[in-house]
């Protein structure tokens, strides 16, 4: 059995802007193609004000990551280890763990239904997920470091599929936004809470911290990775809301996808198929993360070795991804999953950074 | 173990790849399609199809069936054809005049679902028979590119305002606001532009004659350029003013109370033919005067019109949704009917072109 693994070689350590890419690879994936309905559901032509209040929320724990990490000093599973005791820390971190799984699966999950609906019916959804899956053994074995670089690519990359949203700005109608502050601060709050959904995947954050070389120096560039996230969010929600009166974009499963729609290149017709084949390589560093954060928590807190968790999770993700056939079951599986990761970083979290606090902040003091 | 694995790999790529194919030389494209009733309220589908030639020329092929809804025509055609029907490349739907009475929604519903379909379509309603319309070939081209082709320089340089699929949509599901469609007809061997269907919901309920076109287009968009009308000046005398610009605002206050609602239009444009001779500048102004009083009673009347027929083309309630909190669709469409609308025009003529 191995031992817990309080420090990291510096060999294995990445630079601290770096961790920007992580952050932004990672918080901006799938939520992206269909982020608008719910919120527009709630609020309306006011939805780009619940964006910038998630993003908000978004940075307020961030900082709290950052305050437990540098008190814990550490992972979250040391931290779990050291101020709750190994059975209770043990059950906590394994909880996290599933999470980080479970982020892994649904965003493979749910691009495959994208590829299903936009591209090919008849695209088999094994023979997609085990490929997939080898290409994200291979990169997650490669080490922390390799995970780094795919998210580096998979965010500097596709970055181009930005200038598509000029396309639909030609068809624009801004009045759509007015009158701004339409709906109660209640409703917008409620949809900010929503929104926040959508930013989540950046608590890995608390995997890979001990990773971060000068981890003081990289606060920044999180921060930096969530603003251009809310900004990119924002930027979209605008457009959608000008692109589609309301109930019209309501009507589609992904208004962002829709959006292309309206591209239109002398050498290609339907940029959809260009776009969603570029997304492929937006989500990878995403799954791949996850995937690295869950099996790095698994070699922490079962002490066994980090590939054999790995290859166990990637083959028991095999069994979920097949099973879950219906749309319906893909968009209640992502509530379920995003509504767990809102509740741990906004109930659990602060109860963390407390229990911190007492059990190491304090002692360092004296 | 790296043998096994290897394999594993191999048969992966190469099944993966295992979905359905569509060759382009396998595939009937088609690029337009007609709806109409048929005699026994059945749907009657026409789809258009080019025809590439070994001698490089293309034709229009097309073929008819009915069925009880679209998707089922499609299957059925399918059934006799030699390569099956894609919708990717769809340019043109047309409607006949009494589906459209009917509710479009319906007939929309196969395309709005479909992924392949683009959102810069064009929706057309006609009352020629359409069968006859599609079947006729006007250019060199497939009839779905010509029609296309048609409505899309008038939409640049002529007098119809912006309108695809996403605009119709956009509009029909807009709380104040009602879609239109381009109008066209077939006359003799001819395929023609005569006006604009206006929708209330889905619903044809009037159109829009071609003499007016100018005027609705000036009225709807909100910057318009590079469409022309003709002047009416007396004693069988005619100007020919050609817009370079125009802009078009909204003004009102408090509009459920005062029931005034304003419409601003400033159009820029010169003369291009002038029956009566030469223009000095007594004549100028003349012609300035006309085509402000021309433009502001036809706006005028065809906002009437639009009133009588409870449809709101414009987009008159989204403005006024715009600047007013909790704004209220139901006591919006009481108010519409009654509404006092003005319309303010300013005519400026910039040029008379090369001569005097």
């Amino acid at each position: 059995m191995k031992k817990l693994q309080r420090t990291v070689n510096e060999k294995y350590m990445v630079s601290p802007f770096l961790a920007f890419f992580l952050i932004h690879s990672i918080q901006f994936g799938i939520g992206i193609l269909n982020f608008q309905g719910k919120i527009i559901e709630r609020v309306g032509n006011d939805a780009w004000i619940a964006v910038i209040f998630g993003g908000i929320l978004i940075h307020i724990i961030i900082w709290l990551i950052f305050k437990i990490l540098i008190i814990g000093n550490g992972d979250l599973i040391t931290i779990h280890y050291d101020v709750f005791g190994k059975w209770i820390g043990g059950f906590f971190s394994l909880v996290w763990i599933l999470y980080f799984w479970a982020i892994g699966i649904i965003v493979l999950r749910t691009y495959v239904e994208v590829i299903q609906v936009w591209m090919f019916q008849d695209i088999s959804v094994i023979f997609f997920t085990i490929t997939f899956l080898l290409l994200v053994y291979y990169i997650v074995s490669g080490g922390f470091r390799i995970v780094t670089g795919i998210s580096f690519l998979g965010v500097v990359i596709p970055a181009y599929l930005l200038l598509t949203l000029i396309y639909p700005l030609n068809q624009t109608e801004f009045r759509n936004i007015l009158p701004i502050w339409d709906h109660s601060t209640t409703e917008i709050l409620l949809a900010s809470k929503d929104m926040t959904l959508s930013f989540l995947g950046f608590s890995t954050l608390l995997m890979f911290y001990p990773y971060l070389k000068h981890a003081n120096k990289s606060k920044l560039w999180v921060h930096g990775a969530n603003f251009i996230t809310m900004f990119i969010y924002l930027g979209i929600m605008i457009i959608s809301l000008a692109y589609f009166s309301q109930k019209h974009l309501l009507r589609y499963h992904s208004p962002t996808l829709t959006m292309w729609k309206s591209v239109e290149l002398p050498f290609v017709e339907r940029f959809e198929y260009v776009g969603i084949s570029s997304w492929a390589l937006i989500i990878l560093p995403n799954i791949c993360l996850a995937f690295w954060a869950a099996s790095r928590g698994m070699r922490q807190l079962f002490r066994f070795s980090q590939r054999k968790a790995l290859i166990g999770m990637l083959l028991f993700t095999i069994f979920p991804v097949y099973i879950i056939k219906e749309r319906e079951h893909i968009e209640v599986l992502n509530d379920y999953i995003s509504h767990f990761g809102f509740y741990l970083i906004t109930c659990y979290l602060p109860i963390l950074l407390v229990v911190t606090y007492f059990r190491k902040g304090r002692r360092k003091k004296h | 173990m790296t043998r096994s694995i290897c394999i594993l790999f191999f048969l992966i790529v190469v099944l993966s790849s295992c979905v359905n194919k569509e060759i382009l030389d396998d595939v009937r494209i088609a690029t337009a399609v007609g709806f109409e009733l048929a005699e026994n309220e059945e749907l009657k589908v026409t789809a258009v199809v080019p025809n590439y030639m070994p001698d490089k020329t293309i034709t229009n092929e097309v073929a008819t069936e009915t069925a009880r809804i679209n998707k089922e025509a499609r299957e059925k055609l399918d059934r006799t054809k030699s390569r099956p029907y894609v919708s990717g490349k769809i340019e043109v739907l047309v409607y006949s005049k009494e589906i459209s009475e009917k509710g479009l929604m319906p007939y929309i519903d196969s395309y709005f679902r479909d992924p392949t379909v683009g959102s810069k379509i064009f929706l057309t309603v006609t009352d020629s028979d359409i069968q006859g319309l599609l079947q006729y070939q006007y250019g060199t081209r497939d009839n779905g590119m010509y029609i296309s082709d048609m409505i899309e320089h008038n939409i640049n340089v002529g007098s119809l305002p912006t309108t695809n699929f996403h605009d119709f949509l956009n509009s029909y599901y807009a709380e104040g606001k009602d879609p239109f469609l381009p109008l066209i007809r077939q006359i003799d061997n001819e395929i023609k532009i005569i006006g604009n269907a206006l929708f209330k919901d889905d619903k044809l309920v009037g159109e829009i004659p071609e003499d007016k076109l100018f005027t609705f287009k000036s009225l709807m968009d909100r910057k318009t350029s590079q469409d022309s009308i003709t002047i009416e000046m007396d004693k069988e005398k005619y100007a020919f003013l050609h817009k370079i610009k125009s802009n078009r605002t909204f003004k009102f206050d408090n509009v459920e109370k005062t029931k005034e609602f304003t419409i601003n239009i400033n159009i820029e444009g010169l003369i291009h033919e002038y029956s009566g001779g030469k223009i000095d500048k007594k004549m100028a102004e003349e012609i300035t005067k006309k085509t402000k009083e021309q433009i502001t009673s036809q706006a005028e009347e065809m906002i009437k019109t639009f009133q009588e027929l409870e449809t709101d083309p414009l987009g008159l309630g989204e403005h006024v949704r715009s600047h007013t909190k909790n704004w209220d669709s139901k006591k919006w469409y009481e108010t519409y009917p009654n509404l006092n609308v003005t319309v303010n025009t300013k005519v400026k003529l910039t040029e008379t072109g090369i001569i005097e």
